[in-house]
């Protein structure tokens, strides 16, 4: 068998893409591009053998003579052979030898499934001017005095503002209100459009921008993975350039309220800071988790997290702790950092558990039936009432919907939580060589427990 | 040397992780007890 795996020859998949990726793990890291839709981090070891073959088809035997002069300690053919099989070809970046079939779906699929529901609204290159415009804003030129001018009007509306203002917006005039939700669902798109224009900034492009449910709450998303070739400092930017956009609407907003003084503005910005306070909920995956995911340097933080609480369980379940892959080249600030992310956000996933079953069972559930009934009433030859129908029909099928988001949640949460506790994600040889004979659920397990993951 | 060190050298040396796609989320609250009547 060893003489086989020796003399077997690979090559790299033609469209695969390496580039340095900055972690702030032990060791160098690089991502790894299959096509454009899947991404990988791998050790330099990897980087190394996918460089091998990038250069020629390359044997077993050659790679693990290379790699051990180059000191790597473990680059036994066999283990090369195993991390090539089992690892690199199901995920779509080596050729298998003699155009063997590659069952691809065997690498699992896609990890962008914290969004149950995905609606492309907008494609790339549709708003490629637009975004390409907007990204002149990221210039430090423009930045700069732009961020001063935000921090001047944060003084201007707690100093000047905050005080004299009365807040009566259920007394706003019904006009006013809607106008205030279509420029605040306008400034949604802005916010979306302004990742797409940071990441633009920094030459990377950027995906679709569409509509999706995250948990149970519809979101507007944009797709700006290809963010993982920009340095974290850059990935940064692109995770705030969201809240940039609205801060300068905020502004803008504050300005229009000192020149014609209607209150309208300022509702307008107090909205657009609350919904920046939100935006930065590093629990949630909203645009603070992927800063603290970039500026900490832990590009997998909700996996690491789940992995220490993984740990943590098994510690108090009084089984043996085994360190976690995720956790084992981790500096020990940031494994410190992580166990405290971990104790907040299993305090607010307790929180919100509650929350959401207050809304269950003190509204939803006992407003259904009278809505049913209104919509009944509603339809009764002599009383027939269009608008309270339609009004009824709304309200109950959103909360059926909320309803149906939240119980299927729940359901795959309890009906997988077990498994997960004892799972692994990474995938190294050994890994890999622990999952032979069911290669084709080895990936497919944790993704479809990632939506349930979420939750917590 | 232990099995743990092995590992974790393993680890270091060849180890592959998928990463996530990046998808930059907002949503907008409806204020919904504050409609007006």
């Amino acid at each position: 068998m060893d003489s086989t795996h020796a003399e077997t020859s690979y090559a790299l998949a033609p469209d695969v893409q390496t580039w340095p990726l900055d972690t702030s793990t032990r060791g160098e890291r690089f991502l790894v591009e299959v096509g454009t839709e899947r991404r990988f981090e791998v050790t330099a070891g990897v980087h190394q053998v996918l460089q091998l073959l990038r250069e020629r088809d390359r044997t077993v035997g050659d790679i693990a003579s290379e790699l051990s002069g180059r000191g790597y300690a473990h680059a036994a053919p066999e283990r090369i052979a195993r991390l090539i099989d089992k690892v690199l070809i199901p995920r779509g970046m080596v050729e298998a030898p003699d155009g063997r079939e590659i069952r691809l779906a065997a690498a699992g699929p896609k990890r962008a499934d914290y969004l149950r529901v995905q609606v492309p609204l907008i494609r790339p290159q549709t708003v490629r001017p637009l975004t390409a415009l907007l990204s002149r804003l990221f210039h430090p030129v423009m930045a700069l005095p732009l961020l001063g001018v935000a921090i001047l009007a944060q003084f201007y509306f707690f100093l000047d503002v905050s005080p004299e203002f009365s807040w009566q917006v259920t007394s706003l005039p019904l006009l006013h209100y809607v106008l205030l939700l279509l420029i605040l669902n306008g400034t949604a798109m802005l916010h979306e459009l302004g990742h797409a224009a940071a990441c633009l900034r920094f030459g990377c492009p950027h995906g679709r921008i569409g509509w999706g449910i995250y948990l149970f709450i519809p979101v507007l998303f944009t797709d700006v993975s290809p963010a993982w070739r920009l340095n974290r400092k850059q990935r940064a930017v692109v995770d705030s350039g969201g809240m940039y956009m609205e801060i300068l609407v905020a502004c803008a907003a504050l300005g229009l309220y000192h020149w014609t003084g209607n209150d309208l503005y300022v509702y307008l910005f107090i909205f657009l800071e609350l919904s920046l306070l939100r935006s930065l909920n590093p629990i949630l995956r909203r645009d603070g988790y992927w800063l603290m995911a970039d500026l900490s340097g832990q590009p997998h933080l909700r996996e690491a997290s789940l992995g220490a609480l993984r740990q943590g369980v098994a510690g108090l379940l009084g089984r043996e702790v085994e360190d976690e892959p995720l956790l084992r080249g981790m500096p020990r600030w940031m494994r410190h950092s992580l166990y405290l992310y971990t104790l907040a956000a299993v305090t607010f996933t307790g929180l919100m558990v509650y929350w959401v079953s207050l809304r269950i069972l003190g509204e939803v559930i006992p407003r259904a039936p009278v809505l049913l009934a209104e919509m009944v009433q509603g339809l009764t030859p002599g009383s027939f009432d269009v608008p309270a129908v339609l009004d009824a029909s709304l309200r109950l099928g959103f909360s059926l919907l909320f309803l149906y988001f939240v119980l299927s949640l729940g359901i795959r949460l309890v009906g997988s939580s077990a498994r997960w506790l004892t799972g692994k994600e990474s995938q190294s040889p050994e890994a890999a060589d622990d999952a032979e004979g069911r290669e084709a659920s080895t990936e497919q397990r944790p993704a479809s427990e990632r939506k349930e993951k979420e939750a917590a | 040397m232990d099995t743990k060190t092995q590992n974790d050298e393993l680890f270091e040396e060849l180890s592959v992780n998928e990463l996530e796609d990046r998808l930059e989320l907002v949503d907008r609250c409806t204020c919904r007890n504050d409609t007006p009547k």
